[in-house]
């Protein structure tokens, strides 16, 4: 009988070669919810080919390949892919994955050796930003994320966020405001990643570790999930209350007390809440600029506003916009409850538990009128200064500015607090700009405000 | 629990049962629902109807005194999709 043999062998072997896991490594923990999954270099034994497509799979430690708790189907993500929300659960669960490679001629590889990670305890969208120079007058900043890395998040990045996603133009009671959502804000120096030693502020939708609720979220001692601030600059309704509607004169020519009060006196008849906006809600809005533009200079970055004129122009006509937020700067002077100085310019500064006392520092802001090189970071019982932007250090020329604003120190009697410049302050006009040296009393052209709501 | 055109709302917090009939959608529509002091309804819900591109109306009310029950959209044809439903009105 003919012997014939079992099977034959090709002339060569050939085939792609498995690909090798190469991120989140083996065993990483603190993967957050939407981890970057990288392989090795597309490889091929025997011939050439080139690197169609890949394929990206998750497990839970749990599950096994025939349920995985992801699979990217084939893909054009080669050699990395970012695996979509909503497939990882936060809790610090383990998972598996793995990669195959798919060459245009020879068809897939065999699945890469699976590895291992492990996620974040809490998923938070957190992002942030560094001083990295002080100086030029507008400083050097850089955006960074959690753990201190340099980041540069697209305009897409900001309107996906949880924060900045959700801050809309909404009306209350008639009146236009701009919803600003419940966030955790974190001050301090960078402990690792590219911008270690830097000074930077972070913000995150969730109560992670390091992060504390950012206080313009209390009202009378309860957590809200929002704070409403006016989308304009307050007008004069008729003598009474103020309000907050586009094309209307600021009103002005009043002192402090009677714009409280015309702010406050709008709540009646089941409408409740409104309030000046006060030194909390300035700085939520403060830091968010901050961040999603990348630096405090909104002159330069957003727009000018109206600081180089004779007058103020009637709400919603300058471009002093931020996320639908008008005249932000520049204008008119905004009175800014919430924050005082007294005849030895100690600050005082309303409580963290939205009740509206003032909690007296025992701070002294000693600096003099100057451009902001520097703010405070002072924490002491029921206060925390570095959730606000008052200038700590300030120079006397413009170029050395690191915040583009400039600030008027408090003079040696009790003085409250305005934000933004005026129609005529050119350069030193800003989101940041404060105007620390008037009183209560002091009734101007240029000393508007804004309404807010909780 | 009926969400649509037709609401019938369980109440909860001892406010009585929200019956309601909206008008027929023109267009698509966000319909939010909240629990509300009496000073602002006497029937203490206030139901807040977006078009698409509109600016959302908000209660007056104090944020922490207003209550969330229910979000959720509408198509032209009527048909529903649920947004969020308060855990309290869920077992209700």
């Amino acid at each position: 009988m003919e012997k014939r043999p079992f099977f034959t062998c090709a002339a060569a072997f050939t085939y792609i070669l498995t690909p090798s896991n190469v991120s989140p490594g083996a065993g990483d923990t603190n993967i957050a919810e939407q981890p970057t999954l990288s392989g090795g270099a597309f490889a091929v034994h025997g011939t050439v080919d080139t690197h169609a497509a890949s394929q990206w799979r998750i497990r839970s430690s749990a599950g096994d390949w025939a349920t995985p708790v992801y699979d990217s189907g084939e893909s054009a993500d080669l050699l990395s892919h970012v695996v979509p929300a909503g497939n990882l659960l936060e809790g610090e669960n383990s998972y598996y994955f793995q990669i195959r490679y798919k060459g245009t001629t020879l068809g897939w590889s065999d699945w890469s050796q699976e590895t291992s990670f492990v996620t974040k305890d809490v998923f938070a969208n957190i992002v942030g930003i560094a001083m990295v120079a002080s100086g030029g007058g507008a400083g050097t900043w850089q955006n960074i994320d959690a753990d201190g890395n340099n980041i540069t998040p697209t305009e897409s990045f900001f309107n996906n966020h949880p924060v900045y996603g959700g801050i809309e133009d909404v009306a209350i009671d008639s009146q236009a405001m701009v919803k600003i959502p419940k966030f955790y804000i974190k001050v301090g120096t960078v402990a690792s990643g590219d911008q270690a030693g830097k000074k930077a502020w972070w913000i995150s939708d969730q109560p992670v570790s390091g992060f504390a609720l950012q206080p313009a979220f209390m009202d009378t001692g309860t957590q809200i999930d929002q704070f409403y601030i006016g989308k304009y600059e307050a007008y004069n309704t008729g003598g009474l209350v103020v309000g907050s509607v586009a094309d209307s004169a600021p009103y002005v020519n009043v002192d402090f007390p009677t714009m409280s009060k015309m702010c406050t006196d709008r709540n009646k008849d089941g409408v409740d809440g409104f309030h000046m906006l006060n030194i909390h809600e300035l700085s939520a809005v403060q830091v968010l600029c901050l961040i999603e533009n990348g630096g405090p200079d909104v002159q330069s970055s957003i727009g000018q506003g109206n600081v180089s004129s004779s007058s103020a122009v009637i709400t919603g006509a300058s471009n002093a916009v931020w996320r639908g937020i008008c005249e932000l700067w520049g204008n008119t002077r905004c009175m800014i409850d919430g924050a005082q100085f007294d005849a030895a310019n100690q600050i005082k500064v309303f409580d963290q538990n939205g009740n509206n006392t003032y909690v007296a520092t025992g701070v002294t802001l000693g600096a003099a009128s100057g451009w902001i090189t520097g703010v405070y970071a002072d924490i002491g019982t029921g206060y925390d200064l570095g959730t606000m932007f008052l200038g700590k250090t300030t120079d006397g020329t413009e170029g050395n500015g690191s915040f583009g604003d400039y600030q008027i120190a408090p003079g040696a009697t009790v003085n409250v607090c305005y934000q933004g410049g005026a129609w005529s302050y050119g350069s030193q006009a800003g989101l940041f700009y404060l105007n620390l040296d008037n009183s209560a009393s002091h009734i101007g052209p240029d000393f508007g405000s804004r309404l807010a709501k909780v | 629990m009926e969400l649509g055109t037709n609401i019938n709302l369980p109440g909860i917090n001892g406010v009585q049962d929200l019956e309601h009939t909206l008008p027929e959608p023109e267009t698509n529509r966000r319909i939010k629902i909240y629990q509300v002091p009496e000073s602002v309804s006497a029937d203490r819900y206030y139901i807040s109807i977006t078009q698409p591109g509109a600016v959302e109306i908000m209660p007056p009310s104090r944020g922490k005194n207003t209550l969330l029950l229910v979000d959720y959209s509408q198509n032209q044809k009527g048909k529903v999709a649920i947004n969020y439903i308060n855990e309290e009105v869920k077992s209700a």
